[in-house]
């Protein structure tokens, strides 16, 4: 599953963000999402492709940093399968 | 102690009837009930009780889709009767206020149900192993107070009373204190309450006091003082005032609804969940001492009523024992026979129709009494709204589970 439009899709639903207004190298802080905001939005892509998150990332500046982590935990449950 | 007078300056409210309070009263005052047949969102089983539900109510519209989207339903119904109540007020137009020094009181009687029972649905039926990361900070009995006061800007005493039935009328009370103390100028206090969450009916169904109703009969199932009576109807909602120091609202030229007057609250100390008359007349003659007023000064009271057949009558014989001669002169209403029974916002909903009945002069009625019960005989019940009638002043009962009982005193502004 395509990470970037399901990120986009919570971040609208949460933050009520205009999706054609971000890019992949808006920051997280420029939007206002803090570090509980980033967990939420992980429990909801978590919950969205049905892959657990890692207990601990590196804290993701853009959302291009956030849709590399995501794809992480999406290969990471590949790997289990493989 | 000096003490200082304490204006109401500002109201707000999100009811079944809508979100504009002084439509409420007109609606109150006309009999309109706003009470429907709810069904539930999702519910597992059938599911169909009369019910107040704010089926208008537009949290992302009042509060912005952000905000909105960090609230459980009760803190949204909050922080929008707070945030029209503090509008009401006019107060941040007023430079010389310091908002750090501004407190929220705030009562509710469970907090975030909503948010909990989705926790469970996640656990227990979808076998999630994580919930929401956001389930403690929704759902906290506090978190209402604290949207409020991030809202708006206050930061006095923030605190939260969870009394049953009696919070946000205890809240209200134990604010106006601060105010007459002097030890604050300006505190918002009022409650919030979301209880229609599936669980939480069904915990009110087993206590099998709840009216029933089909989708034809729901308006009028809350029959207070009625020979029919069945029980109560729960409802959602949020109420909230703005109580100022008298002198100051009056030398910025605030409109004052009325004076708070008083507060008392007593315990019955006897049982959990029956109503003793004893318990309810200590809190009745503690108001009245606390504000100074006598009983004939009274002209109105705005029933606890929730319709139960042993609440109604130890209310009626309370007010009976309190008002003696007078009682038969006392016009009584409840207004929960169109509202319904919210719970920990209930006392805030039915504060601010007291206040709304003392400013306008008028009083709304008990709807749907048709046959008056001979145990609820003895005061002067309001059938029909009535206009244009003399209330100097109210008081507004408030009557808990757990056997905690409030009530606030309100008198007329009166310039001096």
């Amino acid at each position: 599953m395509d990470v970037y439009p399901i990120i986009l899709d919570a971040l609208h639903k949460r933050y009520d963000i205009a999706v054609e207004s971000v890019t992949p190298e808006t920051t997280l802080e420029s939007l206002e999402v803090d570090s509980l905001g980033l967990v939420e939005l992980m429990f909801e892509v978590e919950d969205k492709l049905g892959v657990p998150a890692p207990e601990d990332f590196p804290t993701p500046v853009t959302l291009a940093d956030l849709v590399k982590i995501v794809e992480a935990m999406q290969a990471g449950r590949q790997g289990q399968r493989a | 102690m000096t003490r200082r007078r304490v204006a109401v300056t500002g109201i707000g409210a999100v009811t079944p009837h809508g979100g504009d309070a002084q439509l409420f009263f007109d609606a109150l005052l006309r009999g309109e009930s706003a009470i429907r047949l709810y069904q539930g969102e999702a519910a597992p089983q059938p599911l169909a009780i009369p019910a107040g539900y704010c089926a208008d109510f537009d949290a992302a519209a009042s509060l912005g889709r952000s905000r909105a989207n960090g609230m459980d339903r009760f803190s949204q119904l909050g922080a929008t009767a707070a945030q029209s109540a503090w509008q009401d007020a006019g107060l941040d137009r007023d430079d010389s206020l310091q908002k750090h020094d501004v407190g929220v009181f705030w009562g509710t009687g469970g907090g975030g149900f909503g948010t909990t029972e989705r926790g469970y649905q996640d656990l227990f039926l979808r076998d999630k192993t994580r919930i929401s990361p956001l389930s403690v900070m929704f759902s906290m009995s506090n978190a209402a107070a604290t949207h409020i006061a991030i809202g708006l800007g206050l930061g006095g005493a923030n605190v939260t009373y969870s009394v049953a039935c009696a919070s946000s009328a205890i809240a209200i009370g134990e604010a106006f204190r601060r105010v007459r103390s002097g030890e604050a100028a300006v505190m918002l206090a009022g409650g919030s309450e979301a209880p229609l969450a599936y669980g939480v009916i069904r915990a009110w169904e087993s206590l099998k006091i709840l009216a029933p109703g089909d989708a034809a009969s729901a308006p009028s199932a809350c029959r207070p003082f009625d020979a029919e009576r069945r029980g109560l109807v729960l409802s959602e909602g949020a109420g909230a005032i703005v109580l100022e120091d008298w002198d100051r609202a009056v030398a910025r030229g605030a409109t004052i609804y009325a004076e708070l007057a008083g507060y008392g609250t007593r315990c019955d100390h006897v049982h959990l969940s029956r109503p003793d008359a004893a318990g309810q007349v200590r809190a009745l003659e503690a108001a009245l001492v606390d504000a100074g007023l006598r009983p004939d000064e009274i002209d109105y009271v705005n029933a606890h009523g929730t319709a139960t057949r042993e609440g109604d009558a130890a209310e009626i014989a309370a007010l009976a024992q309190v008002f003696g001669d007078h009682a038969s002169r006392l016009a009584i209403s409840a207004t929960k026979s169109m509202h319904g029974h919210a719970l920990g916002a209930a006392g805030a909903i039915e504060a601010i129709v007291t206040i709304l009945a003392v400013a306008r002069q008028a009083i709304p009625p008990t709807a749907h009494l048709a046959e008056l019960a001979p145990e609820c005989m003895g005061v002067r019940h309001v059938g029909l709204g009535e206009r244009d009638v003399p209330v100097r002043a109210a008081l507004s009962n408030s009557f808990a589970f757990g056997g905690s009982n409030a009530v606030l005193a309100c008198r007329k502004a009166v310039l001096s």
